[in-house]
């Protein structure tokens, strides 16, 4: 359980992470793209 | 566009280039230039930026107004010819038009026409008898860009102003727009400078563990509508007679390659991407009009696109592209928003800013790397030349 409940929390860690450098980028006049494909 | 590569043409024959000349007289379609260069596509902003709220913009001292309207991006002139007001104050009262906040002047969004006058009823007398001036809209690379024509021309198609590699190519990208203090000649001479990189960004976090050359002999090259920084040589170490000896090389940095390199500035890796290794670039730093910088890594390319705000001020567009597809794209993703961002697109690039915002020339006195400054400028000349004289390859194709 503690092993599932550390990985469930280093998942969640990431995707703040990922979501708070996202939002903070977009705020900052930054985007990223996919072109032609 | 072509790809003979020749060497960049000197000052046109005639051209007084006395060595005591400091103004910019010797170039003066680009001394007239301080709004920009018209009869180009510029980027101006995001493409999700712009939604049914109109927003205003100034490119090239033109004062635009962008509007959405069902999925379409349109640009008008932001000013009613009515009282002056700005009609990005406006709104829309009706489908695919925009109405002035003042009187309720309303005006096509397609051809600027007045349509209706929401004040002066039904039977307005001077309905279809005002226009307010539309601009070309495209959207590419996530961006909304606007043609800012001379006269009333027709557009160029904008894909034959981006660099070809950006238009044939899947790729992904992450970006910045920055509006930034400075005339935009600065910051697009800035870009191509030879001689700053290696020691205005040698502090630089992104530069890090890589040493900056100490000086380079350089040539320009020009191919097509672009000129290209080719390195001869890259010096890491110089003594200076009675001065002593300087070097950007650190323990903690890594060594430099002992071949001279034209890919990067740091030395070029052991893998090329191969969509860059096809271009055949012949140095690592590009310029074309009117103000687009490509800086050549062996695994991504950074353009930055010098957008002319007035005659003080500027717009930075940056972008890194990597020319990656499936799991590599969300690599790049984060790489790019965790720190590509904030070092490279954000401290590194900043240090530019800050010189570009204290750059106050002519007058001048250039040195023997300026020839980057030098062949850019001929360039500008070269293809205004072109234009004014209605030669089809500018800026849409071939060598001028």
């Amino acid at each position: 359980v503690r092993r599932v409940l550390f990985v469930l929390a280093a998942v969640a860690g990431l995707a703040a992470t990922w979501a708070a450098a996202r939002r903070l980028a977009r705020l900052s006049g930054t985007q990223v793209h996919r072109i032609n494909q | 566009m072509t790809h003979q590569t020749t060497p960049a043409t000197p000052a046109a024959p005639g051209r007084r280039r006395r060595a005591e000349r400091r103004d910019w007289s010797t170039w003066p379609a680009y001394d007239a230039a301080a709004s920009g260069f018209r009869g180009y596509w510029y980027p101006v902003t995001w493409s999700s930026h712009i939604t049914g709220k109109p927003q205003a913009f100034t490119v090239c001292g033109e004062k635009v107004a962008l509007i959405r309207d069902q999925g379409t991006a349109y640009a008008l002139h932001d000013r009613c010819p009515h009282r002056g007001v700005p009609l990005s104050l406006g709104n829309q009262q009706f489908p695919s038009t925009l109405s002035c906040p003042y009187h309720g002047w309303t005006y096509n969004l397609a051809d600027g026409a007045l349509c209706a006058v929401i004040t002066d009823g039904p039977r307005s007398p001077i309905r279809g008898k005002v226009s307010v001036q539309t601009y070309p809209v495209a959207e590419r690379l996530g961006m909304v860009w606007i043609y800012i024509p001379v006269a009333a021309e027709e557009p160029h198609p904008i894909d034959s102003q981006l660099p070809p590699e950006l238009v044939a190519h899947p790729l992904v990208m992450g970006g910045r727009i920055d509006p930034r203090r400075g005339n935009w000649r600065f910051a697009c001479e800035n870009g191509f400078d030879e001689g700053h990189a290696k020691y205005l960004h040698r502090t630089a976090l992104w530069r890090l563990f890589k040493p900056m050359p100490a000086w380079n002999i350089t040539r320009i090259v020009q191919q097509g509508r672009w000129i290209f920084r080719v390195q001869d040589e890259v010096h890491w170490d110089a003594d200076f007679p009675g001065v002593g000896h300087w070097s950007n090389k650190r323990w903690w940095k890594l060594r430099p390659p002992k071949q001279t390199f034209n890919i990067g500035n740091t030395g070029a890796a052991k893998k090329i991407n191969p969509t860059i290794e096809a271009q055949r670039f012949p140095g690592f730093a590009s310029l074309s009009m009117p103000g687009v910088l490509r800086i050549v890594y062996p695994k991504f390319i950074h353009y930055e696109f010098y957008v002319p705000v007035d005659e003080h001020n500027h717009r930075y567009v940056g972008v890194m592209v990597n020319f990656a597809r499936g799991l590599s794209t969300a690599r790049f993703y984060a790489k790019y928003l965790l720190a590509i961002r904030w070092l490279f697109h954000g401290q590194f690039s900043g240090q530019d800013a800050w010189m570009v915002d204290v750059t106050d020339a002519p007058p001048e006195r250039l040195y023997r790397p300026d020839v980057s400054l030098t062949a850019w400028r001929n360039l500008a000349e070269q293809e205004t030349a072109a234009k004014q004289a209605g030669v089809a390859g500018a800026p849409a194709g071939d060598p001028l």
